[in-house]
């Protein structure tokens, strides 16, 4: 059966009216046709029969004619007479063949032919006939001529004479039948031809059904698939069969349905990255001041525990509570961190089967017996470059999830595959790549994630759970982006969930921060790589001091008296570009220590640490501007900043203006991590 | 003895038996023609009287000039009637044939209408209706020259010859000399085709047909309207009268006539009272006789037939309305015969 929907509307509607117009005529010719035939067989039948019985009579004419004749020639004595009735018996001898003749060819039926076979061997019997009476009367026999006439002439001319009657009555009777079986045959066609306009017309409606569906339903369709575009759905299914106008609209629509989803998706996914990455930000800009107010809290409260050790076990206790609280604060901050990119990453060459199968032996112990973890990792699967912890870390938030959400237990499947990925819109969805991916897939059958909400649970804080932080998505998906990789996730409500995390084979680590950003966020904390000699001789404060100058990257040297501190610093008088100098020390005092480094050195600074007596000191900054009195006890933060500004001053009054080459730090570690 | 008598009489059976065929060859010739209908009652008649007088039977069968000739010309019959000598369709046999005229006759054209009017007709008329374009007794051409007789309100059918045929021969020609339209539709032909009307067979044929149909057309030998009591129409001659035709104008129409080289089939008459249409009628032969295994008395009494014919049996042809050959044409007739031989030797030498 051919597809009509294959022929185009126009070709469809002409060739379907051609076949009506065709089906009607073939119908009024043919009835036309033989209604035509049926009467002409009907006269030709009267006709036929007229031309014969107008022959017989013409046959009985010339017979008649000969008759007559003969009689004259017999009653006369003329030879002139004689001359004229034998002409007048030639000429119905003619008459009579010609007939005959002309009978022979319309007859036949055999009976007829019968009835002309017998006339014609009477017409040869009467000649010699007459030629015999004709020349016995020449010679004047005229007794024997008509004995002759009488006893044989007479008797065949009344042959010939009710033959010719016979011929008219048979012919009469035949052609009635005949006619009879025209006129049966007549009322035949009729009904047969009106059987074929019945047939005709029921061809037509058929055909005018067919067309009529054939272009209704795909415009049906089409309105629908119209409507549904315009009220955003943009899930549209069409059986397209044919590839005729509306087939050629139905596939526009589908095309455009497509784009449009597309387009949808598209932009979905940029406001996604956008929104991620606005969270990012935030994000991490949040965790950074956090962070340094956690220090500043661990800070203090070192050093007050410092203060108190001596005298206060309950105060000892109490600064423990807080640092155990900025610890756990600090996780905090550490996975928004990572959220946000700012996590350095030590990437590696390795594989991740590897990984995987090594954080399965841990966590069989750890999950709950009525979980079954399966793996299926590809053996294929090329090493790509990733940093290996955090990666761990991505697994495990994945298989927690997982397991949280089948309280009732069920089947976690863990399964890495290789896939090539094209991105045919690559301009908008910014954040997938066209390449070679490693994918990893973890797979549950837990309750499933509610389409509403498929696109928040990557955000920080989003969470569905009474005690859960909602950091443990963002985490994954920030490491994933930070390796330049992305998420599918494919969940139904009630039949569990899969992610697809996707790192490409190819390094394309983000480089999330441009330089300037890494290096203010790196200034942050790694403020500088000067040489800064402590002179403290409490031992805890110079350490924490130590401690926190190191982390920002300077070097420090120590002196725990004012002698050594004088000792050290001429050791390294050029190099030492800053002192922080205690005010109260064993041996020699602060002051006695600052008025020897002067007498070095002027344009160095010094930060004159006190307690609680800063009247002790006997210089001011007012007299010399490379010094300033920081108070005891000081927010470690406040220190270092005074610390960086006096070092700036002092490259400003002595060496003019920075010079780029100093503003370059070497060293990588950017986190301050109070818990490292 | 008596074996030598039956012997005798075995060898006179014998001798009998072989003799015997050749003994009844010789004592009756029958002479076979076949042709032209045109004078095929005067031919009947002097062939009977030709048989009673010299025991020579004579066949004559009256099939149409053409089938007569064709028959002559495949040498099947001794001679054949026919009222024209030259004709497409036998040119191979021009020299060998030699054409002798018996006698003349009249084309009259018969009609059938009631109470046998004597209907008046031009030559361009008459050419109309046969060519088809008066087809009504009653057409104003016919009328206006018909003044005197009420001309029915009747179609006309015209009647024509079926097979070729010197009747038709002769009244072509007369038509071609007298009508345009005629000469270039149809011209002078032994057999008319493409027009429209009826067709029979032979003189007796036409004659049949016209005498049956009402209002039906024909043309035939005069001999053939008298017998048959139909009406023949009067024709205008050259000299614009309408002659009847009889013997007598039939006459008069020889009587102006010239032979030029060689005799033509039509006579116009020169004569304001001649009927236009009359004409010789010939019987032809081959100018060799010895052919088809013939042997001479059968040529010799062929020729011995014709001689008589054109001289003592002229006198059979006026009881018949048939014009006898006036005596130049006679002479122009025994010229022809003697022109024709027997294995080269002329015969007419041996007859007395
Ligand atoms: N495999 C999973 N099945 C069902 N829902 C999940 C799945 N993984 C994540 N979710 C949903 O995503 C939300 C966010 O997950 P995320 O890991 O970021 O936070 P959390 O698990 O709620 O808290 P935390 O990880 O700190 O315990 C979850 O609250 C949960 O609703
Ligand atoms: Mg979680």
């Amino acid at each position: 059966m051919i597809n009509i929907r294959n022929l185009s509307v126009g070709t469809r509607l002409g060739v379907g009216f051609g076949v009506l117009v065709a089906t009607i005529l073939f119908v009024v010719v043919m009835a036309l046709m033989n209604m035509q035939f049926s009467i002409k067989r009907l006269s030709n039948i009267i006709e036929n029969n007229n031309r014969k019985v107008a022959y017989a009579n013409t046959i009985d004419h010339a017979v008649h004619i000969m008759n007559d004749a003969v009689n004259n020639i017999l009653q006369s004595r003329s030879s002139q007479q004689w001359d004229l009735e034998n002409i007048r018996l030639l000429t119905a001898q003619a008459m009579y063949d010609n007939a005959l003749s002309e009978i022979e060819k319309l007859e036949q039926n055999e009976k007829g032919e019968k009835i002309i076979y017998s006339l014609k061997t009477l017409s040869a019997y009467i000649k010699q006939q007459i030629t015999d009476i004709t020349i016995l009367h020449f010679e004047k026999r005229y007794a024997l001529a008509l004995k002759e006439y009488q006893h044989s002439y007479r008797p065949s001319i009344k042959h010939i004479q009710q033959l010719c009657q016979e011929l008219v009555a048979y012919q009469d009777e035949a052609s009635s039948v005949e006619y009879f079986n025209a006129l049966k045959k007549y009322k035949m066609t009729l009904y047969v031809f009106c059987v074929l306009a019945l047939c005709s017309f029921i061809f037509s409606i058929f055909t005018a059904i067919i067309l009529t569906r054939s272009i209704k339903k795909p415009l049906e369709q089409a309105v629908d698939a119209a409507k549904k575009l315009s009220e955003g759905d943009y899930h549209i299914t069409m059986d397209i069969k044919g590839n005729d106008e509306p087939g050629r609209l139905l596939m526009a629509m589908k095309e455009l349905a497509e784009k449009l989803k597309k387009a949808k998706e598209t932009e979905q996914q940029l406001y996604e990255s956008q929104k991620m990455e606005t969270l990012g930000r935030l994000a991490g800009g949040i965790a950074h001041d956090f962070n340094n107010m956690l220090s500043i809290i661990l800070g203090n409260t070192q050093l007050i525990k410092m203060n108190a050790s001596s005298f206060d076990e309950k105060t000892h206790k109490r600064c423990n509570a807080i640092e155990n609280a900025v610890a756990r604060a600090s996780g905090f901050v550490k996975q928004l961190l990572v959220f946000s990119k700012k996590q350095p990453l030590v990437l590696e060459k390795a594989n991740i089967n590897k990984a995987i199968t090594e954080l399965y032996k841990l966590l069989q112990k750890m999950i709950g017996e009525d979980i079954e973890i399966k793996l299926n990792l590809d053996p294929m699967l090329p090493e790509v470059n990733i940093d290996v912890t955090q990666f761990n870390q991505v697994l495990l938030n994945l298989i927690v999830n997982a397991r949280e959400s089948m309280p009732e237990g069920g089947t976690i499947t863990i399964w890495t595959h290789k896939e090539e990925v094209v991105v045919n819109n690559g301009n908008l969805g910014a954040n997938r790549i066209s390449g070679k991916y490693i994918v990893l897939s973890v797979k549950d059958t837990g309750i499933g994630i509610d389409r509403a909400i498929q696109d928040k649970i990557f955000e920080p804080f989003f969470t569905t759970k009474q005690n859960g932080t909602g950091l443990g998505l963002s985490v994954v998906y920030g490491i994933v982006k930070q390796h330049g990789g992305f998420i599918k996730l494919e969940s139904e409500k009630g039949k569990g969930s899969v992610f697809h995390i996707y790192i490409p084979c190819v390094d394309r680590i983000i480089e999330a921060k441009s330089k300037e950003e890494q290096q203010e966020s790196q200034g942050k904390n790694v403020l500088g790589t000067e040489n800064i000699l402590i002179i403290e001789d409490d031992e805890e404060i110079r350490n924490l001091i130590r401690e926190m100058l190191s982390t920002q990257g300077y070097n420090t040297i120590v002196a725990n008296d004012g002698l050594r501190g004088i000792e050290v610093f001429l050791k390294n008088k050029d190099d030492i570009d800053l002192v922080i100098l205690d005010c109260i020390m064993p041996k020699m005092n602060g002051n006695k220590v600052f008025a020897e480094i002067r007498m070095h050195r002027q344009d160095i600074p010094v930060i004159f640490l006190t307690g609680n007596n800063p009247e002790k000191i006997r210089y001011s900054p007012d007299d010399d501007k490379n010094m300033i009195i920081v108070q005891k006890p000081c927010s470690l933060e406040m220190l270092s900043t005074k610390i960086r500004e006096m070092l700036d001053s002092s490259y400003a009054f002595k060496k003019g203006p920075l010079d780029e080459n100093t503003k370059i730090y070497k060293k990588g570690p950017s986190v301050f991590n109070l818990r490292a | 003895m008596i074996g030598r008598y039956i012997k005798s009489i075995i060898y006179s059976f014998v001798l009998f038996l072989i003799f015997y065929p050749c003994l009844c060859f010789a004592k009756d010739i029958e002479l076979t023609g076949k042709g032209a209908t045109f004078p095929l009652p005067f031919y009947l008649k002097a062939f009977g009287h030709y048989q009673k007088h010299y025991k020579t039977k004579i066949n004559y069968v009256g099939v149409g000039s053409g089938e007569g000739l064709k028959a002559l010309s495949s040498k099947t019959i001794d001679f054949a009637g026919t009222d024209f000598i030259r004709v497409d369709g036998f040119p191979e046999n021009i020299n060998e044939l030699i054409y002798i005229p018996t006698c003349i006759g009249a084309v009259v054209v018969i009609y059938n209408l009631t109470d046998n009017p004597n209907v008046k007709f031009t030559p361009e008329i008459i050419s109309d209706i046969f060519l088809g374009k008066i087809t009504r007794w009653d057409d104003p051409k016919l009328r206006c020259i018909n003044k005197d007789i009420k001309l029915p309100e009747l179609p006309i059918t015209v009647v024509r010859r079926l097979d070729r045929s010197g009747t038709t021969y002769v009244f072509s020609e007369f038509l071609s000399r007298h009508s345009e339209m005629w000469r270039k539709n149809v011209g002078i032909k032994n057999i008319l085709t493409g027009l429209p009307g009826l067709e029979a067979k032979g003189n007796p044929g036409v004659a049949g047909l016209v005498k049956q149909k009402s209002g039906s057309i024909g043309y035939v030998e005069l001999v053939y309207a008298l017998a048959n009591r139909l009406p023949t129409g009067h024709i205008m001659n050259r000299s614009g009268r309408f002659i009847e035709p009889s013997v007598v104008s039939i006459k008069k129409a020889v009587e102006g006539y010239t032979q030029e080289k060689e005799l033509t089939t039509l006579i116009e008459a020169i004569n304001p009272d001649g009927y236009p249409i009359s004409c010789f009628t010939f019987i032809a032969v081959l100018r060799e006789q010895s052919y088809y295994g013939r042997d001479l008395q059968r040529a010799v009494e062929l020729v011995k037939m014709l001689k008589w014919l054109i001289g003592d049996g002229q006198q059979y042809g006026e009881a018949l309305h048939y014009v006898s050959l006036p005596s130049n044409i006679q002479e122009t007739a025994r010229k022809s015969l003697e022109q024709i031989t027997y294995k080269g030797n002329p015969l007419l030498l041996h007859i007395k």
